[in-house]
């Protein structure tokens, strides 16, 4: 990773008080809007008790900030890897250390549009090179070599990452979050290129449901005319290909495997291309070109759910009649006042009642003010029937009229944003974000992975579908549907399993009245739902379960205020089978 | 010790505590009051014509103007405040003119300054509520209280100027009409006149615009002044000729 390397010393010929150094992006590349991640060494060369400020440009023009505790002893180094979104390039990332409130130092890290991209590869290679040619690639790629350490360890910071490339792999150098993090993003619609039929990678036990093959054993030299566009021979470790797996042969061997996992790609190759050889190879750019061409599953929701949600909150009825009667009250003090106070103390009797019922007016409203602030959310649990894991995708709108500081706490392993470049601030671990400021119709999107909670299966017996359903303990699915290519199947509501027999009379078409009343948020919410199923046409060729839950593990908590309606819809691909 | 000037003694103990001043008093924060109330819905604050400027800063022109029209509409006999004697009566009084005409703009000056500080609680409130800054509301009075006083004193120009109430009343509110609305709607720099663009300049701090514009409220409240005293003369004047 290119380090962006800072010492900054206090101004004046004093020694810095701390040594700082900072790695933005992976290889100094950023992608804006995405999470992107930053690693900070500091070096105290004095007692350090504060924070570290790092502030970013937002696309609107605006700042975030995040902030990270410190505490150091003479001479500690504390590490501090950070997640970050740059979308303004254009603006600096600015680095501040604040020592018991007081600035010590605040530096900046230049984030040119020349370190813009808008996918990164990664290469877990030992010889950083090879990997130029994705430059030449339509998608505007860059390529960035990277070792075990800097993998990120959250799937969610892989966002602007669009291919990993593994070649020399040593995983006793993995964390195991690091481990679930490349999984989980694979699942989410990451691409993995394992080269080489001898990798290490295809031997791990955590990576083998990932790959469409396994390693293989002969070592053989070919030729590979459509790999290569040479006659020349190519070492190849031959695979095992997964059955199921989109394999390509060339010189009378298996060559290259590829499959969808989850929503994402995984490719295996026989052979390296990142060799000297390879490097020079006719058809290099075709080559690196075929990964993409297996397209990744898009996610069922977007942010146009987010749209559908109430987008103004008024101040509760309470406080709006309490300050009513404040202010009558305050109109009846004053004439109180002028009719018996003044004639005796002059002006003192009314500068009183005013500083007093003033006072007291403030405060009232002040308080008030936090109370009108309010989240409505909703959450769409998508499950991929292959998979262990559930994607869980919730959109908050926050109307905040009033301009009241909130905070917004995502659950443990999710990741919180602003989606329209709101101003707002990260603690460390970026499921827990504060702002402030007057809004209507704030979105902020939180993404996480729960455990899979429910499996669907339809089966074909003769002229009968029957339908399967079964779900975690405790589940109850309300209003559920089965949705195929724009039509749906009302069930009835159940609780951990349903056996069904569908009646082929019984499909009806999507109501394309359903969400046009306005106040029926349930409604516009599946409908946006049911339009983009019709959109994605990797998504209407199959069925999928619809229906209302309530998962507590995937709420977005608001403080203070109210909390608001936390609407759940689960979408489960049903699997089928003849 | 300099005595305190007794037109200005009596007028500002009437105003203070006489039933009609307290019932006007009364109307003006009760205005006051059902404005605030309007700005609640949480939508209000995000019209476009009020993105801008806030809603604060349109309650500080509301206030400022209410002030003004009741420091005006009481000097020019608009409103009459038992027991509170007009410029008019006051010329058989033995005060000099100078002692009326001071005392008048002094009674127009203490009672402008009264209804802003009694407005305070319930404009700090729609503060509170969009947690907006208190600067601007402690700064208003340095453009408010002037505008008010130069209003006041053309009040009481016009009550001794004009014989007939209708007269008065047609002038006093084309006055305010003017000062108010017509000025905001001149190009600039002659805009400055308007008190609502000086109030919308004072968030910056009181540059020279606003110095300028206050100075000319004061210089306004000073020839008023002196033509209310003229205008005492003359009436004595014509008094004992006749």
């Amino acid at each position: 990773m290119l380090a962006v390397f800072l010492l900054t010393p206090r101004g004046d010929a004093a020694p810095a008080p701390i040594d700082l150094r900072a790695d933005l992006g992976f290889g100094g590349w950023i992608v804006p809007g995405a999470w992107t991640p930053l690693r900070v060494d500091i070096t105290a060369r004095e007692p350090l008790d504060g924070e570290l400020v790092v502030s970013a440009g937002t696309a609107s023009g605006r700042e975030s900030l995040w902030r990270a505790p410190l505490q150091l002893g003479p001479g500690a180094r504390q590490r501090l890897d950070l997640d970050v979104i740059v979308g303004d390039p254009r603006r600096p990332v600015v680095l501040s250390v604040y020592h018991r409130g007081a600035l010590l130092v605040s530096t900046r890290i230049m984030t040119t549009a020349l370190r813009v991209t808008e996918g990164i590869v990664l290469g877990l290679t030992n010889d950083a090179a090879g990997l130029e040619i994705v430059a030449r690639l339509p998608q505007g790629l860059r390529p960035a070599y990277v070792r075990e350490s800097q993998l990120p360890r959250r799937w969610q910071d892989y966002e602007g990452v669009a291919l990993v490339v593994v070649r020399d792999l040593i995983d006793s150098r993995l964390l195991p979050v690091q481990r679930d993090a490349l999984v989980q993003w694979i699942a989410q619609g990451g691409r993995l290129l394992v080269t080489d039929g001898d990798s290490p990678a295809l031997r791990l036990s955590w990576l083998r449901e990932v790959l469409p093959a396994r390693a293989g054993a002969a070592a053989r030299s070919l030729v590979l005319p459509l790999v290569s566009g040479t006659d020349r021979a190519v070492p190849v470790v031959e695979i095992t290909p997964h059955p199921a797996a989109d394999v390509t042969r060339d010189g009378g061997a298996a060559v290259s495997a590829r499959w969808h996992y989850g929503r994402g790609v995984a490719t295996v190759w026989a052979f390296d291309p990142l060799t000297p050889e390879a490097r020079a190879w006719p058809t290099r750019r075709r080559l690196w070109s075929s990964l993409f061409e297996m397209q990744s599953h898009p996610a069922l929701p977007s942010a146009d759910l987010g749209r559908v949600l109430p987008i103004s909150q008024a101040l509760p009825g309470r406080a709006q009649l309490g300050l009513l009667v404040l202010t009558v009250l305050y109109v009846l003090a004053v004439r109180h006042a002028q009719r018996r106070w003044v004639p005796h103390s002059g002006w003192l009797g009314l500068i009183a009642s005013t500083v007093i019922s003033g006072g007291l007016m403030y405060a009232y409203a002040e308080s008030a003010r936090g109370s009108a602030i309010a989240a409505t959310q909703v959450t769409v649990i998508e499950i991929q029937g292959d998979l262990r894991s559930a994607r869980a995708a919730t959109y908050v709108s926050i109307a905040n009229a009033y301009g009241s500081t909130y905070r917004l706490r995502a659950p443990e392993g999710a990741t919180i944003r602003a989606l329209d470049g709101s101003a707002v601030t990260y603690a460390r671990t970026s499921n827990d974000i504060a702002s402030a400021g007057p809004g209507r119709g704030l979105i902020f999107e939180s993404l996480q992975v729960i455990p899979q909670i429910v499996r669907a299966r339809i089966v074909e017996q003769g002229s009968r579908t029957q339908l399967a359903v079964r779900t975690i303990p405790g589940l109850r699915i309300a209003s559920p549907v089965v949705f195929l290519r724009g039509r749906i199947y009302r069930l009835p509501d159940f609780e951990e399993q349903l056996s069904l027999v569908l009646d082929p009379t019984k499909w009806e078409g999507v109501n394309g009245r359903e969400g046009s009343f306005r106040g029926d948020i349930r409604g516009q919410i599946r409908s946006v739902l049911y339009a983009r199923l019709r959109e994605m046409e990797d998504l209407r060729e199959r069925p999928w379960l619809i229906g209302w839950v309530n998962d507590p593990r995937a709420r977005v908590l608001l403080s203070p205020g109210d909390a608001g309606p936390a609407l759940q819809l689960l979408a489960a691909r049903v699997e089928t089978s003849p | 010790m300099t005595r305190m000037n007794p037109v200005y003694r009596n007028d500002v103990r009437f105003r203070l505590t006489g039933p009609k001043a307290i019932n006007v008093v009364s109307i003006y924060l009760t205005l006051l009051g059902v404005l605030a109330m309007l700005t609640l819905p949480p939508d209000v604050g995000h019209l476009d014509e009020l993105r801008q400027e806030g809603l604060l800063r349109a309650m500080l022109i509301v206030q400022m103007v209410l002030v003004a029209y009741f420091t005006s509409a009481t000097a020019c006999g608009e409103i009459v405040i038992d027991g509170e004697k007009s410029a008019w009566d006051l010329a058989a009084s033995p005060f000099s003119s100078q002692v009326i005409a001071r005392g008048k703009v002094a009674t127009s000056a203490a009672f402008a300054a009264m209804l802003i500080f009694v407005g305070l609680p319930i404009v700090t409130t729609i503060g509170a509520i969009r947690g907006e800054s208190l600067w601007p509301v402690a700064l208003a009075p340095a453009v408010g209280l002037p505008f008010a006083v130069g209003a006041g004193s053309l009040g009481t120009l016009y009550s001794v100027w004009f014989d007939s109430e209708f007269t008065r009343g047609f002038v006093h509110w084309l006055t305010l009409v003017a000062l108010v609305v017509a000025s905001a709607a001149l190009p600039a720099p002659w805009n400055l006149i308007s008190p609502a663009r000086s109030l919308q300049l004072i968030d910056r701090g009181i540059g020279p615009a606003v110095v300028l514009a206050v100075l000319g409220y004061l210089l306004i409240a000073a020839v008023a002044t002196m033509l209310v005293r003229s205008r005492l003369d003359t009436i004595r004047r014509d008094a004992i000729a006749n």
